[in-house]
């Protein structure tokens, strides 16, 4: 038989064809979710198209495309929480880029809730481990001291263990603080905290946005092992100049937002200061405490394809105290960071984005005591470059691939001397620090593939690559999550990443000194790593209403970094020799159930979980429970609208006790034991004990309504609550002394927050 | 650093109000181990504690409770072998006996020594070398302000130089006398053996120091004296000079005392010594210094 090979000419020209046929019978709908008001970007609305059974969500700015198959009229539907639904037809069978706008939710308790519209993201998404919090969670939570807090949400998260009491540190599956990623637009903040950790920088009324991922890392983030907390900040407001604030126990706010040019740019610039300084001038003179921060931004849309962004952020805590003798102490930290950012639209389908991105973290330490000073001053600063592209090609497909570059400066450094005559003023000039320098670099792709109704993978890899002092390491991370739908409402969903760290916290967990000391890779110091994968069942009830999940994960992590046993960082400490590298492993399991609308929203999140640590120079060699292991981790939030004006909610958590490290035995001292209390200590086990179960209960009522002074309408917010409202004497530490009566060791349990009542208010016009 | 803390609280309680409680702890699993110490010195008899370590809540807290019997105890070098026997001497201060194990032979200079003990079915064993050279005590002086890693503290200050060619381990020795009306710590002893008596006390220093980068050079260990004095108070003061194992063993103890002060810092662990994982402990040599009088000013 004399078969004919196939002219490659003719087989060109059936594939272009074929593209063409494609092109002609696909049409790509994209555009931007704004609230109708304001004009400000409405990150991960839910942008779906029924007769398709598809749909996606908006990027961090306010971006969606969608490629379909053509129809005479293509549905849409697009929701986002706290708005009210918007239901679009688009009949001219071309692709299309539109401007959506959104309608602002009043408090309404009739109100009318479209069950199709609500997102079931969660179900959808091959994705896992990242959870959105709600702003308007964040506003109604009860408060400490009055002030409204992000990471304080966070922490009642499944998977999520708080540090030390009252303080915005977490724990995110058995990684250590420094394994979380905090940044504020893209920029890294390493210090997130106020008044010794009680409070973040992070003021509520500029942020748009708070993504938490924990688990099922994309391609696009790396640097940290166990989470990513992505805040976005407002953009402020494109059409009219809107005023607000508040006024809590120890600080006031305030926020101004307005157009530049009316729908195209605008601004907005939120401060708050501390006045509790005020306060204690008035009660102490050996007392001083101060802080602040500034969130300001600004945008302008250059065209319809082309946005502008500048973003940034100043923080800073000043702390003092003089002794009645020659004790002087102080100590000033704080964060700044400023954020460039260009989004371009090339045709309808690949967005991007191009960020340079400033950061500079300072710590300074001192204190004067008989004519000598010591100083300590740590800061990192950092100068990262990086673009991103989101690449829509298909229904099935989108890809997203970049890269960054980030050069880091690391200022170590501590000097003790004689006051000079001229005075006590303790300070470091930071240029007359010996500089550590790095290069943290990586590239990335990732593909969202849809294999079919059911089955959908995100995989990707990321290539990170580091050098510090001539030593380079390079990695590839593979990451994958696929999901699986067993039905409209459920799904199942597995998750493998692979993660690596370059800059480490000393793990100062303590209160000996309220020092965030940052230190980068080396040939010394090995970059952390971790494996983690995890496997969820996604399920979610009555329309959306109600959405629950049940996460399982397990972890490894290499070159985790501790002390060396009894190591007490002083401030002449030399790091590196007391510092010490292991392993560790954590595994649990997360039960989550949300309510997202109706009169009463919140979440219940369970954890059942075991973190341990492993070390050549601690405990033996042996495995032992890491500190912030919690065997139970529940959380209970709701938030219930009691009237049109009146809301109440409360919080209830309850931990397992933090383990801590007991003496197993007690040996005589002979021969005069006279500062050992005739004993001394033999351990066996670290971390072989645990503190009391944690538990606290907190509430908060508020009232909100539109009140007018001298016929000046605007809107109030009285809020009154409790912090440990049953005030449970959680521990905060436990030591030991000796009863001098009976010669016996005694523990002694130390506890810090007791019931707390905080009133607030709150305005804007 | 203490300070540094002190001033962290101040500024805490400027907000909070912390509150804190006696509360009851579940003991540990522990497998009790046995504990030795015991130092031997040129033309003295050897003097070896041997007792019980007990779990760490456990009332059992007597000498008499945790003093090992039955131990047979001996102590070789090529010359001579001593057989230990269990002594004991009333401690007026403690209201209770001593107890311990007392040689017949006084230890020779420059001697290897071997101890072994059996007790039960376990056999401990350690070597020591008597080959340590004292030091010889310059001055001394007197600070009531001093301050260091323990914080601001009143100080006896010895001053000595190094003893050349050898590495050394030093730490600070007192004899003095102390009664009911001494106070040690922040409390008097007050004790119903003692009566109007006054007695020898020994003030150990915890604080163990090597000679690295003072070779042969002046040094000055300053110590906190751990009883209440007066003006014109006496005492006895010598610088040990220790071997390499008892200084391990007393550095360990005193970093671990340190650790104690601080609840947030991981305690230390006593790595084995000596006597493996079996027992806790040392038996070392040491040389003290010819004493000098010390007078207090104040």
């Amino acid at each position: 038989m004399n078969i004919r090979k196939p002219n490659l000419f003719f087989i060109l020209i059936a594939l272009l064809l074929l593209t063409q046929l494609a092109r002609a019978q696909n049409v790509t709908i994209s555009g931007y979710v704004k609230d109708q008001v304001s004009k400000e970007a409405l990150i991960g609305a839910s942008v779906i198209f029924p007769d398709y059974k598809n749909g996606i969500s908006t990027n961090q700015y306010g971006f969606f495309s969608f490629t379909v198959p053509v129809r005479d009229t293509i549905t849409m539907l697009v929701s986002y929480n706290g708005y009210f639904p918007a239901l679009k037809k688009i009949i001219n069978r071309k692709s299309t880029q539109l401007e959506i706008l959104l309608n602002v939710k009043t408090n309404s308790l009739n109100e009318v809730v479209v069950n199709a519209s609500r997102n079931r993201e969660n179900v959808q998404k091959a994705q896992m481990g990242i959870i959105n919090v709600p702003i308007k969670a964040i506003k109604d939570l009860p408060v400490l001291l009055g002030e409204r807090d992000v990471l304080k949400v966070i922490q009642l998260l499944p998977g999520i263990q708080p540090g030390q009491e009252g303080t915005t540190g977490f724990y995110v599956r058995g990684g250590n603080l420094d394994q979380n990623l905090i940044q504020l637009d893209e920029a890294t903040v390493y210090n997130p905290n106020h008044l010794f950790g009680l409070f973040s920088t992070f003021n509520i009324n500029s942020v748009n946005s708070v993504k938490l991922i924990k688990g099922g890392f994309p391609s696009e983030y790396g640097g940290r092992l166990s989470s990513i907390l992505d805040i976005n900040m407002k953009e402020g407001n494109k059409t009219k100049y809107q005023t607000e604030g508040g006024l809590g126990l120890i600080s006031g706010n305030l926020t101004f937002q307005g157009p530049i040019q009316k729908n195209k740019s605008s601004f907005i610039i939120s401060g708050r200061r501390s006045y509790i300084d005020a306060l204690l001038a008035l009660s102490s003179k050996t007392t001083k405490y101060r802080f602040y921060d500034v969130n300001a931004k600004m945008n302008y849309e250059l065209g319809p394809k082309d946005h502008l962004f500048l973003s940034g952020f100043s923080g800073n805590d000043a702390a003092a105290y003089v002794g009645a003798n020659s004790l002087n102490y102080n100590t000033n930290f704080g964060n700044n960071t400023a954020t460039l950012r260009w989004n371009h639209l090339s045709g309808s389908k690949v967005f991007s984005n191009t960020s340079l991105i400033y950061n500079d973290y300072h710590l300074q330490l001192g204190s004067t005591q008989n004519s000598y000073y010591e100083v300590l001053y740590t800061g990192i600063k950092d100068i990262n470059l990086k673009t991103d592209f989101t690449a829509i090609l298909s229904p099935k497909h989108t890809l997203k691939f970049g890269a960054n570059y980030i050069y880091h400066t690391l200022y170590p450094g501590a000097l003790s001397a004689k006051v000079p005559k001229n005075g006590n003023q303790i300070t470091i000039n930071r240029d007359s620090i010996a500089k550590r320098y790095s290069n943290e670099a990586a590239l990335y792709f990732n593909d969202d593939y849809t294999v079919s109704d059911k089955l959908s993978v995100n995989y990707g890899i990321r290539v990170p690559i580091f050098n510090a002092s001539g030593k380079t390491y390079s990695f590839l991370e593979p990451r994958v999550t696929t999901k699986l739908s067993l039905s409209e409402s459920t799904s199942l969903k597995a998750s493998y990443t692979r993660m690596n760290q370059f800059v480490h916290l000393v793990p100062n967990s303590t209160a000996s000194l309220p020092a965030d000391i940052w230190l980068s890779s080396s040939s010394l110091i090995k970059p952390q790593n971790s494996t983690q994968i995890s496997l969820g069942l996604f399920k979610n009830y009555k329309e959306n209403l109600i959405e629950t999940s049940v996460e399982a994960y397990y972890k490894t992590m290499n070159n985790q970094v501790l002390f060396k046993e009894g190591t007490r960082i002083l401030l002449n400490t030399n790091l590196d020799e007391v510092l010490t590298f292991g392993n560790g492993k954590a595994y649990g399991i997360e039960f989550f159930v949300k309510k997202n609308s109706g009169r009463l929203t919140g979440w219940a999140s369970y954890t059942l979980s075991k973190a341990t640590q492993q070390f050549p120079d601690l405990n033996y060699g042996q495995s032992f429970p890491s500190s912030y292991d919690r065997t139970h981790s529940l959380s209970v939030v709701g938030s219930y609208q009691l009237t049109k004006t009146w809301s109440l909610s409360a919080d209830f958590v309850f931990y397992t006790g933090r383990p801590y490290t007991l003496p197993a035995g007690k040996v005589l001292v002979y021969g005069d034991g006279s500062l050992y209390d005739n004993y001394y200590y033999d351990y066996n086990n670290r971390n072989n004990s645990r503190y009391a179960s944690y538990n606290r209960l907190d509430a908060n009522i508020s009232n909100k309504k539109m009140v007018k002074l001298f016929k000046f309408a605007y809107e109030r917010e009285w809020s009154f609550g409790f912090y440990n409202i049953y005030s449970r004497a959680n521990p905060y530490f436990v030591y030991l002394t000796t009863d001098q009566a009976t010669k016996q060791p005694q523990a002694k349990q130390v506890s810090l927050l007791p019931i707390i009542p905080s009133v607030s208010f709150n305005f804007k016009f | 650093m203490k300070n540094i803390l002190l001033a962290l609280t101040v500024i805490g309680a400027a907000f909070l109000a912390a509150c804190e409680k006696n509360i009851s702890v579940k003991q540990p699993a522990y497998s009790n181990r046995v504990s030795i110490q015991g130092f031997i010195e040129p033309d003295s008899i050897p003097i070896l504690y041997f007792n019980a370590t007990v779990p760490y809540f456990d009332k059992a807290i007597k000498k008499n409770q945790l003093v090992i019997r039955n131990a047979v105890i001996t102590l070789q070098s090529n010359l001579n072998i001593d057989v230990l026997s269990l002594d004991s001497v009333f401690d007026k201060i403690d209201c209770q006996f001593n107890y311990f194990y007392k040689g017949n032979k006084k230890i020779l200079s420059n001697t290897a020594y071997t101890l072994t003990i059996k007790s039960g079915n376990e056999i401990y064993t350690a070597n020591a070398t008597t080959n340590i050279e004292a030091p010889v005590i310059d001055s001394i002086s007197y600070t009531s302000k001093f301050n260091d890693l323990y914080g601001e503290h009143e100080g006896v200050l010895n001053y000595f130089k190094d003893v050349p060619n050898q590495v050394n381990y030093y730490r600070f020795e007192m004899i003095r006398l102390a009664g009911n009306q001494t106070q040690k710590a922040e409390s008097p002893i007050k004790s119903a053996c003692l009566g109007t008596d006054s007695v020898e006390v020994y003030e150990i220093g915890r604080a163990v120091f090597n000679d690295i980068g003072n070779e042969g050079k002046s040094i000055t260990i300053v110590a906190e004296p751990a009883y209440s004095h007066k003006k014109g108070t006496e005492g006895q003061i010598a610088i040990q000079a220790i071997d390499k194992s008892a200084y391990e063993f007393f550095s360990q103890l005193d970093r671990q005392k340190l650790a104690q002060f601080n609840p947030f810092v991981e305690p230390v662990f006593l790595q084995d010594g000596q006597f493996g994982k079996k027992a806790i402990g040392f038996f070392s040599a040491k040389k003290n210094s010819e004493r000098m009088t010390f007078t207090y000013p104040e």
